[in-house]
């Protein structure tokens, strides 16, 4: 059988499975003159049928590509100083090997030497205006601030994602212990959860931010402890959010009928609970990833968040406070004015979004 | 009647109780927090360069002296214990970068104690200062409280009735632009807000002045002048806040109008003003109480960015300030201190919810 036939009985078998399948559908829909659709189907059509969170949306997915795709078509790295160099700087030992004559031994001998190719620019181009190689121009260092710009998002976005998914996590494990277990897990838990709720925001997190500062954490891992800390702080609004749904649910006729089959308690939570909690927390989520961004960014722009020479929404900001900023804020409005329309759009995509996503799970709250 | 009082004192003294409770918790977290740190404590670490210095032993009579308000030469646990009784005594312990003067002088004698006279016979006086953290606390926080009580009228004389015109021309033009508004608002993070002020308002149209709270050059009243250097910083604040008690405001007319006796009350063919203002505004108030808890120590606690963004000299920045130059004493004390605010606000909120709607019953006992 040539390839030529094998294709064409292909075709005509699938041909024959889609009117075979085209009947059934004829037949059901006939039968049946409501369309079925699924309960996420309506979401999605729900979610979609609003602008703003469509507009969220596609702001989301064109920060997304922008941070984590555009670092690799930029030809400048997120620590590359813009300037005239001598050398081509590497971090990389060289080795070369030469014959050398020992005044000692009288001898010729091989020598190794190893050195390193490190040069200092001579000339830095440091906040230049905007222009073709640079889009908003250099920063102080002389750093390309589109480029660091994506390396912002991808701190942002990331670290926002990381810290949400952290305190669903933990909220979801103590807000259903809690609301399913009640009496005295419950009482200890939400006490546990007030304290954490009247803790003030920012200068707790700023202090928590000054005890890592002194135990000197080296600048890569910090942000590991920076997720850390915002999940410690964050995890107990999701977890009363969770507990009060559970005791909403627990009193529902199917769970009733969960509790009437025997069903063992692991699945009653992880079949019948938690799943029927999820809306809102992905509506709180998306929520609170916003505040997330916002928090981030706080703490980058205090000093105390990203450290430098990583680059940060918030750190850009940052270069405009205090008497030596000034001249930035006067007259470089590229270096800074950009990463704060990022941050903007950032958090307000996740609020649209998260807008979209409550009124489609719950349409009884639009009208 | 005397019913209804009993259980609200009944209720109270519960609340009490269980505030208390939540500071105690608050109060581990945040100590627990400066105990972490490995290696030396904040004290010593403030202090080491001087103690090397230092031949007399002196300073490290004084750092032991701080160390053991602090619990830092027992264990953890025990501590705790020590820090706490010092708190509960009123000892807050002593700023390192701050000092206030408490408004009391000292009259200079001299070695034979008799008092040391100026020319005209009057003695000599030399203001006491205090680096007592409750002293500047006390100081530091009028100003702030000044700004943010401004603000706070501000933002409900605008947000109230925005809301509301928002919720009765539901899906209007208003609704929509004072959504998406209210959205920004709540996206915009303080910092840049604030610089971008700065950079139209001050720097470049010159209408308000760059930094500070007075300007001995501006030949305006003290007052005028004050205000005039509000202007930006409050306007920052009020546009923050703004949106999400907009957005509470709308959600809330929403429900109100639904309810069956806005319907009754536009049957009675009563005017739309009066219904409006008359039967749902009123009723929107109730949920509105609620916010109080949010706003107490928004008023006393300083506005950390926005101080610091416009160099006014309030708790807010000095928080700041403490946090960057590791005045640890400080930032325990503002941070426990805007605890005790919230944990009061919260109770305010809850008392004036029971007040303001009298279906709400106020459980004293078990519930």
């Amino acid at each position: 059988m040539s390839e030529f036939e094998k294709e064409v009985k292909e075709e005509k078998e699938l041909n024959v499975l889609e009117e075979a399948k085209s009947e059934l559908y004829e037949e059901v829909s006939l039968s049946d003159s409501a369309k079925v659709v699924s309960p996420g189907r309506m979401v999605l059509r729900r979610f979609f049928r609003s602008k703003l969170s469509l507009v969220g949306l596609v702001t989301l997915f064109i920060m997304f590509a922008f941070s984590f795709i555009g670092p690799l078509l930029s030809p400048w790295g997120e620590v590359e100083m813009t300037g005239d160099y001598k050398w081509v700087t590497s971090i990389l030992p060289h080795q070369i090997v030469v014959t050398e004559f020992n005044e000692e031994t009288g001898m010729d001998e091989q020598v190794t030497y190893i050195f390193f190719e490190v040069s200092d620019p001579y000339k830095v181009y440091s906040k230049t205006l905007p222009s073709w190689e640079h889009i908003f121009g250099t920063d102080q260092y002389g750093y390309d601030v589109f480029t660091r710009l994506m390396y912002g998002g991808r701190v942002s976005l990331l670290l926002g994602f990381m810290v949400i998914f952290a305190e669903v996590i933990v909220g979801l494990f103590f807000g259903s212990l809690s609301g399913y277990f009640g009496g005295w897990v419950d009482m200890v838990i939400m006490r546990v959860v007030d304290v954490f709720n009247c803790l003030p925001g920012l200068p707790i997190l700023m202090l928590a931010a000054a005890v890592i500062d002194s135990w000197g954490v080296p600048a890569r891992v910090r942000i590991y402890y920076l997720m850390a800390i915002l999940t410690f702080f964050g995890w107990a609004g999701i977890a009363r959010l969770v507990r009060g749904q559970i005791l909403g649910i627990r009193e529902l006729e199917y769970m009733l009928a969960a509790e009437a089959t025997g069903l063992s308690t692991r699945r009653k939570i992880f079949k019948h609970i938690i799943p029927n909690v999820m809306p809102q927390i992905i509506v709180q989520a998306t929520l609170g990833l916003g505040g997330i961004i916002l928090t981030e960014s706080t703490l980058s722009y205090l000093g105390l968040g990203v450290p430098f020479p990583y680059s940060a929404w918030g750190t850009m900001i940052s270069s405009t406070s205090g008497a030596a900023g000034r001249d930035i804020l006067q007259n470089y409005p590229a270096i800074w004015v950009p990463a704060g329309v990022c941050i903007v759009l950032a958090v307000l995509a996740f609020n649209f979004i998260g807008d979209g996503l409550r009124d489609a799970f719950d349409p009884k709250m639009r009208r | 009647m005397s019913l209804i009082i009993v259980n609200m004192i009944k209720y109270v003294i519960k609340r009490l109780a269980l505030s208390v409770l939540i500071l105690f918790g608050v109060s581990i977290i945040i100590y627990g927090l400066v105990r972490i740190k490995p290696g030396l404590d904040f004290i010593q670490t403030k202090f080491y360069a001087q103690m090397q210095l230092d031949s007399t032993g002196e300073v490290a009579l004084m750092v032991e002296e701080q160390r053991e308000l602090y619990g830092l030469t027992a264990p953890v646990f025990e501590g705790y214990l020590v820090w706490l009784n010092h708190i509960l005594h009123g000892e807050w312990g002593n700023s390192f970068i701050f000092s206030v003067s408490t408004g009391e002088v000292e009259y200079l004698v001299d070695d034979q104690g008799n008092p040391v006279l100026d020319s005209e016979g009057n003695q000599l006086t030399k203001p006491i200062s205090s680096s007592n953290v409750l002293d500047i606390i006390k100081d530091k926080s009028r100003i702030s409280f000044i700004i943010a009580l401004i603000a706070t009228i501000l933002q409900f004389a605008i947000a109230i009735p925005l809301g509301i015109t928002s919720a009765t021309k539901q899906y209007g033009v208003v609704d929509y632009s004072v959504t998406v508004l209210a959205m920004m608002g709540i996206s915009l993070p303080s910092f840049f807000f604030g610089a971008l002020l700065l950079r139209i308002f001050s720097i470049q149209l010159g209408w308000f002045p760059y930094a500070g709270l007075t300007d001995p050059n501006s030949g305006l009243p003290v007052f005028i002048d004050n205000l005039h250097h509000l202007v930006l910083p409050i306007t920052v604040l009020v546009i923050l806040s703004i949106g999400g008690l907009m957005r509470y405001t709308r959600t809330n007319m929403l429900e109100v109008l639904n309810a069956d006796y806005i319907r009754t009350a536009r049957a009675k063919g009563l005017s739309e003003h009066k219904v409006i203002y008359k039967h749902a505004f009123r009723n929107t108030l109730i949920p509105l109480v609620t916010i109080f808890a949010g706003i107490l120590p928004g008023l006393f606690g300083g506005a950390l960015i926005t101080e610091t963004i416009f160099s006014i000299d309030g708790i807010g920045q000095a928080a700041y300030r403490a946090v960057t130059q590791g005045d640890i004493p400080f930032v325990m004390a503002y941070n426990l201190f805007l605890s005790v605010l919230t944990v009061i606000g919260t109770l305010l909120s809850d008392l004036m919810y029971a007040v303001v709607d009298p279906r709400v019953k106020l459980v004293g006992g078990k519930k």
